[in-house]
């Protein structure tokens, strides 16, 4: 056994943490929190630097902890711009790659991943947009909410409901490659968020809109198994968001600790102080445990959505956890700074991408079934 | 909580004033800031002069009566009553039965009290040199006309009051409060402008005194947070079921509403009693205030993570009470003097 990360990779965290660090200034981190801009610029950089590599994802996993770590909101923005395109790595045919994939991967054009209804987060399967059969195609229509990348994105992976539900809840619904230029389709930004405001998302709402039969991904009726699949990969890069955030949280109280230290400031050697730091860096380290171990599952084409599910239920839920009693701590000194930004952030590890419930869910559903 | 008939009256008129006057604007308090007519009409029911006499236009109301007013307007809108907090607890506490009183009571001004003694990193106070008042101030109530800083005069801290001289520079959008508005103030005053109304010490020992009122504010909020997603999970489905048919949600909900019940019993059950209660109280409904809303987050989902749903103000403004109204180490240090002795909690 092995606990350390390769040496190409720790190379590459190294690097990633120092992109952040140069590039992730408290000025841009603001504006985009304020305005709730998304920072095109810093999504080229990172392109541009080698951290968006599909080809490598340890890169990609020690990245985005490092980004997350310094920003969520810039972390997160600058690395998903290919949201949701190993779906078609796994289940596209040559043409669609060629049509989708590559742009993506080029840093050209940026995709997303669109699953969840109005009606239906958690639940999947309970999705209302509808694919009918039209010609040598088929007709879209429905809307979908709180999609990242949702207004900026070229084209769009798409779960929608082909077959009506009855006996064929979870085998009725199939993916489609939907353009952002397709008639009947509009896009517009979702404001408002708590936090993780740099990052797009946005309400899609498709009106007949025409979807030709080649942009079918894989098979019609497997769709939900897709989605499902995907999230074995995209919970792991979650875990890899939230163990960033708790580290930087962390990172953020020793700072503030050393500040008091150096102040002669009695509170930095109160025993009280240091279990606060004790407590945490032990959960973090755990959840950064946890979730390379899903990781080197994954990476090495042998998935356990148990541990995929386990890593990102505490990883986020350590986020969530640890900026909140670091915030407490640091009382009107810390709201005075980032840490009230990673505060907000932190709250949606524990949402999207799966909730703590439906991490449960899949943990407990599973466990029994033996390895 | 059982209450007396005249207790149940004012609780029944607070309510009513907010649902009619302060829950249809509570999403535009938090995105535009409270308006001037809802600040008068607040100073016309004296919630702004809560505790002050009537000899000087206050309400005179007792302890009760204004934790209920707390209580029920941080359920609706925690920006507003942290407003009413600033005025009473802290404003009209400092000035004692000075005229200015008056003012605050009838709405005609709004005071804002620095919170400077919960930072425990040094940050230089303003300063009084060759006759000049200099300095910045960040300070939660950007309408404020006038305000109450630490003052360094002579190597002795003292807190003034300024009622000119000072600047709003720029606003902030903070973590919570978002309606009360939080500013950065530029000083720059003559040595007469400041009048030296107590001493350095005086705002935590003010801040002390209203753990009480701290409370019934964390308790407004935990209430408020949890009524949203009560009606949430008995309105939206998934999987089939009202999300209240699902054990884990139903279990949080209710343990959560549990706790805030008895603290509420504890808080309200001696609101003259010692301090050691009401720090007590303080403190364990800062924490519920925390667990509540991140309980009300979660059953909201998605939802919940946007403004317009009125679910994640409470989010960040339990967040927020706690870090304007406590230090909690000092806070555990002085509950610990209390219950284990003035030997305790050393180290």
């Amino acid at each position: 056994m092995d606990f350390e990360l390769d040496e190409k990779t720790i190379k590459m965290k190294e690097k990633a943490r120092e992109f952040a660090l140069t590039e992730f200034t408290s000025e841009l981190a603001e504006l985009c929190d304020r305005e709730e801009r998304y920072p095109d610029e810093i999504r080229r950089k990172a392109y541009a630097a080698g951290f968006i590599d599909m080809a490598n994802p340890w890169t990609m996993l020690v990245a985005m902890e490092e980004f997350c770590r310094v920003d969520a909101g810039l972390g997160v923005s600058a690395l998903v711009s290919a949201f949701g395109s190993e779906v078609l790595m796994l289940y596209g045919s040559e043409a669609q790659k060629k049509k989708y994939l590559e742009p993506v991967l080029r840093g050209e054009k940026i995709s997303a991943f669109a699953v969840t209804d109005p009606g239906a987060g958690s639940d999947v399967a309970g999705v209302s947009a509808t694919l009918t059969k039209k010609g040598n195609g088929y007709l879209l229509n429905g809307q979908k909410i709180f999609i990242t990348n949702g207004s900026i994105a070229n084209h769009y992976y798409l779960l929608a409901r082909s077959s009506p539900p009855g006996e064929k809840r979870h085998r009725g619904l199939s993916m489609v490659i939907v353009e952002a230029d397709m008639p009947g389709f509009t896009a517009v930004q979702m404001k408002g968020k708590m936090g993780m405001r740099a990052s797009n998302t946005a309400e899609l709402n498709f009106k007949d809109v025409f979807i030709p039969e080649e942009n079918l991904i894989g098979e019609e009726g497997k769709g939900f198994y897709y989605v499902m699949t995907f999230f074995n990969i995209s919970r792991i890069y979650v875990a890899a968001q939230a163990v960033g955030i708790a580290q930087g949280a962390l990172d953020r109280f020793k700072a503030y600790v050393e500040k008091l230290r150096s102040e002669g400031n009695r509170y930095a050697d109160y025993e009280s102080t240091q279990f606060v730091a004790a407590e945490l860096a032990t959960r973090v380290e755990a959840a950064r445990m946890l979730t390379y171990k899903a990781a080197s599952r994954l990476f090495n084409f042998n998935p356990d959505p148990v541990l995929t599910s386990m890593a990102k239920y505490f990883a986020a839920e350590t986020a969530a956890l640890c900026t909140g009693s670091m915030l407490k701590f640091m009382g009107k000194d810390g709201v005075a700074t980032d840490m009230e930004r990673l505060y907000r952030d932190a709250k949606i590890m524990e949402i999207w991408e799966g909730s703590n419930e439906v991490e449960k869910l899949v943990i407990s559903r599973m466990l029994g079934r033996g390895k | 909580m059982k209450f007396s008939e005249q207790h149940e009256l004012v609780q029944d008129f607070i309510e009513e004033f907010a649902e009619k006057e302060v829950e249809p604007v509570a999403l535009s308090i938090e995105r535009e800031s409270v308006e001037r007519q809802l600040i008068l009409k607040m100073a016309e029911r004296g919630y702004l002069g809560a505790l002050a006499p009537e000899e000087l236009g206050g309400a005179n109301l007792d302890q009760v009566s204004y934790m209920l007013l707390l209580e029920l307007l941080a359920k609706r809108s925690p920006s507003l009553s942290f407003i009413v907090f600033m005025q009473n607890s802290l404003v009209l506490n400092l000035l004692g039965r000075d005229e200015m009183v008056r003012d605050v009571a009838t709405g005609k001004q709004l005071g804002a009290v620095s919170l400077r003694v919960l930072e425990r990193a040094n940050r230089a106070v303003p300063a009084v040199e060759h006759g000049k008042l200099r300095g910045e101030e960040e300070l939660l109530c950007t309408a404020a006309s006038f305000i109450i800083v630490p003052v360094a005069e002579g190597g002795e801290e003292k807190l003034a009051l300024l009622d000119k001289g000072f600047s709003l520079r720029t606003t902030r959008r903070g973590l919570g409060f978002r309606g009360a508005g939080l500013g950065l103030f530029s000083i720059d005053a003559e040595e007469n402008d400041m009048r030296i109304i107590g001493d350095g010490d005086a705002v935590r020992r003010v801040l002390l005194e209203s753990s009480r009122h701290v409370a019934a504010i964390a308790l407004g909020i935990a209430e408020g947070a949890l009524e949203k997603a009560v009606a949430y999970a008995k309105q939206r489905s998934a999987f089939g079921s009202k999300l209240e048919r699902f054990q884990p949600i139903a279990f949080d909900l209710t343990l959560s509403l549990s706790r805030i019940d008895t603290l509420r019993e504890y808080l309200f059950r001696n609101v003259d009693g010692p301090l050691k209660e009401g720090l007590a109280a303080k403190i364990m409904l800062l924490d519920a205030a925390l667990e509540a809303t991140r309980t009300a987050m979660q059953v909201h989902g998605g939802n919940g993570y946007f403004e317009e749903y009125g679910i994640e103000k409470y989010y960040r403004d339990a967040m927020a009470l706690n870090t304007y109204t406590s230090d909690r180490t000092e806070d555990m240090i002085n509950l610990s003097h209390f219950i284990l002795g003035k030997e305790s909690a050393e180290l």
